[in-house]
């Protein structure tokens, strides 16, 4: 038997490590590219009705539903989208959506971080049965409101208007509170403590001290608060009755009729339609996961 | 940590941005239209073809319905030619978005907090449980004091909603279903054209499916299909009438698609579907729409409606035309009549039922045939004088198809639970359409489940 040279030995020890690592990183390696693979097809099927709205709206009327379908257009109809916007007042309705989704959205952020501030921050008597009474409203579905709700806007003569599309929207958001509230909890108090020693009251250790270490959690509720209020689509058919007056989703709806629809210009509105909420997520996005983790919500 | 402050000059920019476009959307909004219970404005172009009414004289009033874009302006006429021809108040038309459940959530929530429109048409679909419910109101004591001349009416619209001897509805205009079939096709085939006569008995059961058999060709995905219609309950059972058949007894208190005659009319579209295999169903269709199907040549025979007529008429590359739908032992097609209905407690039911009658008489009915509005005219006198002008690019004896349509009407026996007793019916549906049962097991297994709904209906 003949011994291994003791170098040699050392040189063996040394190499094993690294062809561990080696087969280590493959092993991590082919697990990225499997799981890769996994999200982009994931990703494929979630993008798929996006693609198919893309597609159709470039489509002629009678090439919706052709068989097998036309991923492609042929002939590619760009008119479809000057045609959707110029049938019926979309711009009108852009405007409307704006203007309601943009009020609702900076309101609430604004009643919600106060509420949540209180309950986070603030000590009174009744705090938690408050909290949860607040998060028992969660519960109830818009349903159940709608019929008392139509009469009282009725009483002060706001059906065919847009303030019960906005009012209630800034007064009444019991997840809005909710997350901002995880989030405040996460904040030190010694920075409230500090600032009420140097002077300041509630309404400032909120304001200068709390609200500016938020932005995360606030740029998350505000995507989740406008991507709400641009999609709303029930209450606004309840409120409104005017054309002038409709938001986007009502207006897309009007493509379609009591016996038939208009797809490709429906598809060519929708894809209008989403410009702002892609805007909005694109803008907002680097704070979103991070306001997702810190208030430890998940969608 | 700094790029997340949130400095007052963002803040000041934000609340300048939202402002201003606070102050750009409340601008453009002010042309609204005005409400019920709001003054007019004088006439005015708005967007969307919508005509605004002229001079307010009176009280104003509203009415409602879904519409598309083609017959948004319709009604808007309507309204413009009551305030013109019958004056005294003033009517504007709100049109609703979305689809017939959408506009019975809105219209549900109006009647259960009384602020409802002061008319509204409403499906027939919604009309059982509308009555059950008292959301429409009993119009009988209106029509009695009316003077209408009924004789001149086509008897099987007030039928369709005359129920337990009350009148609920003013119908808002005759909806058949026919055969649409592809002329070019028949021509390639060497099949002659179809008969316009629905007293000609030649064209039956028997012809449809060797019709139906002949213009079957081809294989996969571009295969030729001799027959298709939409997979429900709806169309399928004209097979069922055509056998003497029906789902549902007289009373409503049973399901009888489990009768023999029933049952040979479910295995007569069965036999189309897997022995003949020449009827296009939803597996082959893989989610397409089975009336783009015919606009594009798959098909040679499709049973619908007369709403796909402004539809049908985009057809460009082929010659189509439209033929009663096939004897059996009955021949019959389904009456579909949606209809104009007063809320209950509007602020002036007189007010309302002018209106009604209004939509009812010859104006109005001569008005929806001027503008190319859907359906047959519920006035005979009205049908007779402008038969030229109804159911466009038809030829004349194929106009006639549609006109005499009324004639073979058959209700659809919508029951106050419509929506769970379809819900129910479904998957016994479904299986017996892939073939997995056959059609006296799915006519048993839907009765199981439809006469306890029933019972409670």
């Amino acid at each position: 038997m003949v011994e291994a040279p003791q170098d040699v030995t050392k040189i063996g020890t040394l190499i094993q490590p690294a062809a561990q690592l080696t087969s280590q990183r493959r092993q991590t390696r082919l697990r990225h590219i499997v799981l890769h693979v996994l999200l982009s097809m994931g990703a494929f099927f979630m993008i798929l009705p996006f693609l198919w709205m893309l597609s159709t709206s470039l489509k002629a009327p009678g090439d919706v539903f052709i068989f097998p379908p036309e991923w492609i257009p042929n002939p590619i109809m760009w008119s479809n989208y000057a045609k959707s916007w110029t049938l019926k007042p979309m711009g009108l309705a852009y405007l409307n959506s704006i203007k309601i989704s943009t009020l609702t959205t900076a309101g609430t952020l604004f009643t919600s971080s106060l509420a949540a501030f209180a309950f986070a921050k603030l000590r009174f008597r009744g705090q938690h049965l408050l909290f949860m009474i607040l998060l028992a409203t969660l519960m109830i579905p818009v349903q159940v409101t709608l019929i008392p709700l139509f009469i009282l806007f009725k009483w002060i003569n706001w059906i065919d208007t847009h303030w019960p599309l906005i009012v209630p929207a800034i007064l009444t958001n019991a997840y809005g509170v909710f997350l901002l509230r995880q989030f405040f909890i996460s904040l030190p108090g010694e920075l409230g403590d500090a600032s009420e020693i140097d002077g300041c009251n509630p309404f400032q250790i909120y304001w200068f001290i709390y609200l500016p270490l938020s932005v995360p959690a606030l740029v998350t509720l505000g995507i989740f608060a406008f991507l709400y209020h641009w999609n709303e689509f029930l209450l606004p058919l309840i409120y409104l009755n005017s054309l002038q007056k409709f938001t986007i989703p009502l207006m897309l709806a009007t493509f379609q009729g009591a016996y038939t629809t208009e797809w490709e210009l429906l598809m060519a509105a929708a894809t209008i339609a989403l410009i702002p909420v892609i805007v909005v997520y694109i803008f907002g996005q680097r704070y979103f996961v991070q306001g997702i983790a810190l208030s430890g919500l998940k969608g | 940590m700094d790029k997340q402050f949130l400095s007052r000059r963002k803040f000041l920019q934000w609340s300048l941005l939202s402002a201003g476009t606070f102050a750009m959307a409340a601008c453009a909004g002010v042309a609204g239209t005005p409400t019920a219970g709001q003054a007019q404005p004088a006439a005015q172009q708005t967007p969307a073809g919508q005509t605004d009414v002229g001079p307010a004289t009176g009280d104003s009033y509203s009415f409602m319905t879904i519409s598309g874009d083609a017959e948004a302006p319709i009604f808007n006429g309507l309204a413009d030619t009551f305030n013109k021809t019958v004056g005294g108040s003033t009517w504007t038309f709100d049109r609703i978005a979305g689809s017939w459940e959408d506009f019975s959530r809105k219209y549900i929530t109006e009647v259960a907090a009384e602020s409802s429109h002061d008319v509204a048409r409403i499906a027939i679909i919604q009309q059982p449980s509308y009555i059950r419910n008292k959301y429409i109101s009993d119009l009988t004591p209106y029509l009695e004091k009316s003077g209408l001349v009924m004789d001149d009416y086509y008897k099987s619209a007030f039928d369709e909603w005359t129920v337990d001897g009350k009148l609920y509805g003013i119908p808002a205009g005759i909806y058949n279903m026919a055969i649409y079939y592809n002329k070019s096709l028949f021509d390639k085939v060497g099949i002659p054209h179809l008969s316009t006569d629905w007293e000609d008995k030649s064209w039956n059961l028997e012809a449809f499916r060797e019709t139906a058999r002949k213009l079957t060709s081809g294989e996969g995905g571009s295969k030729q299909y001799g027959f298709a219609t939409n997979w429900d309950l709806r169309w399928v059972i004209h097979f069922v009438w055509a056998y003497g058949g029906d789902f549902v007894n007289a009373e409503h208190t049973q399901a009888i698609l489990d009768k023999p005659e029933a049952v040979q009319g479910l295995q007569f579209a069965q036999d189309l579907i897997r022995e003949d295999k020449s009827w296009l169903t939803p597996q082959q269709l893989s989610g397409g729409n089975t009336a783009e199907a015919f606009m594009t040549g798959r098909v040679g025979m499709y049973l619908d409606g007369m709403w796909q007529m402004p539809a049908m008429a985009k057809i460009t590359d082929f010659e189509w035309g439209v033929a009663p739908v096939p004897a059996g032992t009955h021949r019959f097609t389904g009456n579909y009549v949606d209809a104009w209905v007063m809320p209950p407690k509007v602020k002036n039911p007189d007010k309302s039922w002018e209106f009604l009658k209004f939509m009812a008489g010859a104006d109005a009915q001569n008005y929806l045939v001027s503008n190319s509005a859907l359906g047959l005219p519920i006035l005979r006198s009205v049908v007779e004088k402008r038969s030229a002008d109804l159911f466009k690019p038809l030829p004349p004896e194929e106009q006639k198809v549609w006109i005499n349509a009324a004639n073979y009407a058959h209700s659809f026996p919508f029951t106050a639970k419509w929506d769970e007793l379809y819900d129910a019916l479904l998957p016994s549906w479904d299986l017996w359409g892939l073939g997995e049962i056959d059609a006296a097991t799915m006519a048993q297994q839907i009765r199981a489940v439809v006469d306890p709904i029933l019972a409670k209906a």
